[in-house]
């Protein structure tokens, strides 16, 4: 007789095998490559044991990368969550032109990551930039400022382009979490409460805390693990100011065509990354992994 | 305790006007239904009172106070909705003490408030629960004591027991009842249960499309209704409405519309057979109810069943020919406009 408590394996297999084969696999694969000196130009690949993990932690870019990496973390996940809450709040009342400004909103989010960082070189353009150019109108600069050339700059600046394109995913799944508290129980707080700040730290942030933990998880792996941004706008530079961890992987894969090497970096902002959600969860205690008690 | 006066008040939402010019005045302690059918305003009418709906024209004053510019907070009334509304991540000791927290009430007078309220409506096992470890009355009984909490001048009541099954809603309106006595507040209560409105309210205002249609005691209202709405709509099981030309030769159905003759289903008498002033008709269907029975009659020229209650277990059976005696001193004659005219 066939039963489905037989073989439960041999059931899921048809589900596993693909999930094996494009998320295990390309994992098993990188960490095969960590251990080996894997060079395009030679053709043998020794095993060279934890010599990749020891070359890349003892290089001379590997502290700036991580402090840039951490830092840039640090601003954009929570600028994200941030705004991104402030804007659905705002977006959720209902006024004229409302619809439309909602378009406008998520328009960052159909944009390749790509064309946002070209759109925003020229909003940083030290001679033909929008920001520029605004500033001086405004009479607050007397000269441009080189938001993407400075050293001390150019970190602020990416994280700027990174949080605009990121902010609409935050602004749709708040607008989701808002949309689901009882309206009436909004109701009830104006009854009981007159100061809009009491209410919303009271009544509405505890519905949003679940969608904020996870916003905030995930916009911190998305700034820990950021690439394209950098590769497009600053290539790194100045020196290695605004060299992410994520794109030094890109960098000695591609660049130095030391796969070895690359491959440990990876798996280097792998455990950074995995002790990053350990924390974030940890120091915001949240209902979300809760038990539901029955009543 | 405090009045409540609404002076030519308006509200409309784009183009639909859903209360209309209304002026109404609720003394201290009453306790008023507003009862109608779905989108007569009656929900519309409480939300304004307690600040929820900003009102397009006219004067509300709690108290004697304008209150039409004061918020929802500052209006001294306490609200209990359909959906209990309750904090979902507050027990129900924070649900309760909640807005007393807000205004800096000191913590031993919260405790102390809230133990009161849950001792009046017997929550005291409860406080430490979350919502979601409640059942639904117990969940409208934590939305009661968060209001009792308050010491509201004015109750309002959006539906409170829509919610429950029968049982429970029979058990809660007794429990408002007892309240009301007890707190000696003034309290509004909206519901479409005309069964809730006749029972708790010392008077009911009666609405329909916007407007009141009728306000007075509850058995004023059904026993003087003004017009053939207010008659319809209290009464349960519906008063039966037949077209009449004449009264009181008891000719049905020869000019319909003319004039309406409405009778309560224990108005109608049942006769042994024919007589001067019965009417023929045939059983379609019976209702037992116990201590009742319910018999929907045909009659020849009348196109909707009319219903006839009996005391006791009628031995009828559906199918059979029945005499009715339809008497119109029982009941009421109205005009083709539907107001109601002396016999």
């Amino acid at each position: 007789m066939w039963s489905i408590n037989r073989f439960p394996i041999a059931w899921l297999l048809p589900a596993l095998l693909p999930v094996a084969f494009i998320t295990i696999y390309p994992i098993a694969h990188a960490l095969w490559t960590s251990l080996h000196q894997v060079m395009i130009l030679f053709p043998v690949e020794p095993f060279v044991g934890l010599d990749n993990y020891k070359r890349v932690l003892t290089s001379d870019y590997f502290i700036d990368a991580l402090r840039n990496s951490l830092l840039f973390t640090v601003i954009a996940a929570p600028s994200v969550v941030i705004l991104g809450v402030a804007i659905a709040l705002f977006l959720q009342r209902r006024f004229f032109g409302s619809q439309i400004i909602r378009s406008i909103v998520l328009l960052p989010w159909v944009l390749p990551g790509a064309i946002s960082a070209v759109l925003w070189v020229w909003v940083f353009h030290p001679s033909f930039g929008v920001l520029n150019g605004l500033l001086m109108n405004l009479g607050l600069i007397d000269e441009s400022i080189p938001w993407l050339t400075s050293p001390k700059l150019a970190l602020y600046a990416v994280a700027v382009a990174h949080v605009w394109t990121q902010i609409p995913f935050a602004v749709v799944l708040v607008m989701a979490a808002l949309a689901s508290i009882n309206s009436e129980v909004l109701e009830a707080g104006e009854i009981d409460c007159r100061s809009p700040y009491k209410r919303f730290r009271h009544i509405v942030f505890p519905e949003l805390k679940a969608m904020v933990v996870v916003l905030l998880v995930y916009n911190a792996l998305t700034a820990f693990t950021s690439y394209d941004l950098v590769y497009a706008m600053t290539g790194g530079g100045p020196g290695t100011a605004t060299t992410l961890l994520s794109f030094q992987i890109w960098r000695e894969s591609f660049s130095m065509y030391d796969f070895g090497a690359g491959s440990a970096v990876a798996f280097i902002v792998v455990l950074i990354s995995a002790a990053l959600i350990i924390a974030i969860t940890r120091a915001l205690p949240s209902d979300l992994f809760a038990k539901e008690e029955a009543s | 305790m405090a009045s409540v006066e609404l002076e030519q008040v308006s509200k409309s939402f784009g183009k639909t006007e859903v209360i209309k010019d209304m002026s109404l005045a609720i003394k201290e302690r009453e306790l008023v239904v507003f009862v109608g059918p779905s989108g007569c305003g009656k929900s519309t009418l409480l939300r304004l009172i307690a600040g929820l709906e900003e009102m397009s024209a006219g004067t509300l004053r709690i108290g004697g106070k304008v209150m039409n510019q004061t918020p929802a907070a500052d209006r001294g009334v306490a609200m209990v909705f359909q959906s209990y509304a309750l904090y979902p991540h507050m027990t129900v000791a924070e649900n309760m003490g909640f807005a007393l927290k807000m205004i800096g009430t000191p913590r031993p007078e919260i405790d102390r408030k809230v133990g009161e309220a849950a001792e009046i409506l017997d929550l005291g096992d409860l406080l430490q629960r979350k919502p979601r470890q409640l059942s639904g009355g117990q969940r409208q009984r934590v939305a009661i004591g968060r209001a009792i909490v308050r010491k509201p001048d004015v109750f309002l009541f959006d539906e409170p027991l829509s919610n429950l099954d029968a049982e429970l809603r029979a058990r809660m309106r007794v429990e408002i009842a007892r309240l009301h006595k007890e707190l000696k507040t003034t309290m509004i209560y909206v519901t479409h249960d005309q069964v809730e409105a006749m029972t708790l309210a010392d008077r009911i205002v009666l609405l329909n499309k916007g407007r009141i249609e009728q306000q007075g005691a509850p058995l004023d209202l059904y026993e003087a209704p003004v017009n053939k709405f207010v008659a319809g709509f209290l009464g349960q099981p519906r008063m039966n409405f037949i077209a009449v030309t004449a009264v009181p030769d008891n000719v049905i159905g020869a000019a319909p519309g003319a004039m309406t003759l409405g009778l309560r289903p224990d108005a109608i008498g049942i006769l042994d057979g024919p007589r001067s002033g019965a009417v023929a008709g045939r059983i379609i269907v019976v209702e037992q109810l116990g201590t009742s029975t319910l018999l929907h009659v045909q009659l020849a020229g009348v196109a909707d069943l009319v219903t006839v209650e009996w005391r006791g277990k009628a031995a009828h059976k559906a199918g059979a020919d029945i005499w009715l005696g339809l008497d119109p001193a029982k009941g009421h004659l109205f005009a083709a406009d539907g107001r109601r005219l002396a016999l």
